[in-house]
């Protein structure tokens, strides 16, 4: 997505203040601060927040959107729990070593919150900020204005049909769904509880809360879904592939600027066990997707900084957005049966992550045999 | 007579309310220097270009990859 530039960040629609009734009258000060006063622009802008609403929107925003603030601080978008829970699982228990990790996960990995400002008013600061609509407040964030300008490298793309080859899920394709089309208020807003990833979260998408009848009589290819009800999850029959990312590594350069370089991706679709199966996430089989982090990703910090590794895998579970009726691994029985290829295998992973994918690799044995169909 | 201070008490109470009620957005209303330089293109261009000069790349040149 293309950046704006810098006038256009911060240009205010005059409609904004003399219509928007609500937001328009309250007047600049009343939620950025500063000097209205004041006709030089540095110092009229001493003490200005540029958006009022991080860390903490109580005193903004809440005033009046009691019930989405209310629990906004245990929102995944403002907690960052499943970076900071994950990477603390991989980091050594030296306390020197962990501190250093926790110097560059501030520096690179935790910048990229999200707030009730950088969702309804301007561009994510991850995504380089700016004013979306001349500061006139979005109820419903845009799509590639917001959603996508951070998950932009996997998810976004793959949704929007932007990888060669792969078209775009069915839903956008068809139905022209958008992020908020499955994603509701309550799951970005938080709910208070305090979740380690988004597969915990209680109001995340499900399948099943659109394709209600799947398993019932009136559903289509119902045998099939019966079949496999709760063996495998939907994206591995569904899913087209997805991207994969490898040796995210990040640093500082000279002028103290923080960087990250990661290899070349590759588009792949990978049926792993599910480690963590739950009465939500029942099925055996899942779809996985390699990611960034390595052994060295904070190598530049500290030397075997990420010496347990190995307690979770690099290859995660993963719910892509290039869903589609037909897929390759679901146009016949032994597209997937026998079909050693799309499952997982010890020669997928490098020697070196194996024991710390043990959990997802799909031993032989377990791939199911062809059926002859 | 008490009809003529019933209606002068009237109009006095309307008129505290009226004020009340229009004040605070007056007071809050900043069309001041903030509205003054953002809704003003021009300035702005000129004022984020001459700031744009002052300040550091965001972003190391020797980032590479997808994030």
């Amino acid at each position: 997505m293309e950046q704006l530039a810098p006038h256009e960040k911060v240009f205010v629609d005059p409609s904004f203040i003399e219509e928007d009734k609500k937001h328009g009258n309250l007047g600049c000060t009343f939620c950025h601060g500063g000097d209205p006063n004041n006709p030089d622009y540095e110092t009229a802008h001493s003490g200005v927040r540029k958006d009022p609403s991080y860390p903490d929107a109580s005193g903004t925003c809440g005033i009046c959107h009691t019930d989405s603030v209310k629990h906004y601080e245990t929102s995944l978008h403002y907690t960052l729990e499943p970076y900071i829970r994950t990477i603390k699982m991989r980091s050594s228990r030296d306390n020197a070593k962990r501190e250093k990790i926790n110097t560059a996960m501030e520096r690179h990995c935790l910048t990229c919150h999200s707030s009730c400002g950088q969702c309804h008013v301007s561009r994510p600061d991850p995504a380089h900020g700016g004013l979306l609509e001349s500061h006139i407040f979005k109820k419903e964030p845009l799509m590639q204005e917001v959603c996508t300008s951070c998950h932009g490298s996997r998810v976004g793309p793959e949704f929007l049909g932007m990888n060669e080859g792969i078209p775009a899920d069915i839903h956008r394709q068809k139905s022209y769904f958008k992020c908020t089309s499955c994603h509701s208020s309550v799951e970005m807003h938080g709910d208070g509880v305090e979740y380690a990833n988004r597969y915990e979260v209680a109001t995340a998408p499900e399948c099943e809360s659109c394709h209600r009848d799947v398993y019932t009589s009136q559903g289509e290819n119902t045998t099939q879904h019966t079949i496999h009800k709760d063996k495998v999850s939907c994206q591995v029959c569904h899913a087209m592939p997805y991207k994969n990312c490898w040796e995210c590594h990040v640093g500082t350069d000279d002028q103290g600027l923080t960087f990250f370089r990661t290899k070349a991706t590759k588009m792949d679709f990978k049926i792993g066990l599910n480690p963590a199966r739950d009465e939500r996430h029942p099925e055996k089989f899942v779809t996985v997707r390699h990611i960034p982090v390595d052994f060295n990703t904070f190598s530049f910090y500290v030397e075997d900084g990420l010496s347990e590794f190995n307690m979770l895998p690099n290859w995660k579970m993963t719910t892509p957005h290039t869903i589609r009726r037909e897929t390759p691994q679901n146009s016949s029985c032994d597209s997937c049966h026998g079909n050693e290829s799309i499952f997982l295998s010890l020669e997928d992973v490098e020697e070196k992550y194996r024991e710390a994918n043990k959990e997802v690799i799909v031993p032989k044995e377990l791939i199911p045999a062809k059926v002859g169909k | 007579m008490s009809k003529i201070i019933k209606d002068i008490y009237k109009f006095f109470i309307i008129s505290i309310l009226l004020i009340l009620f229009i004040l605070p957005v007056t007071l809050f209303a900043d069309t001041s220097q903030c509205a003054e330089c953002h809704t003003n293109p021009v300035k702005l261009i000129r004022i984020t270009r001459e700031y744009a000069q002052e300040l550091a790349p965001l972003q190391s040149p020797e980032q590479e990859g997808e994030g």
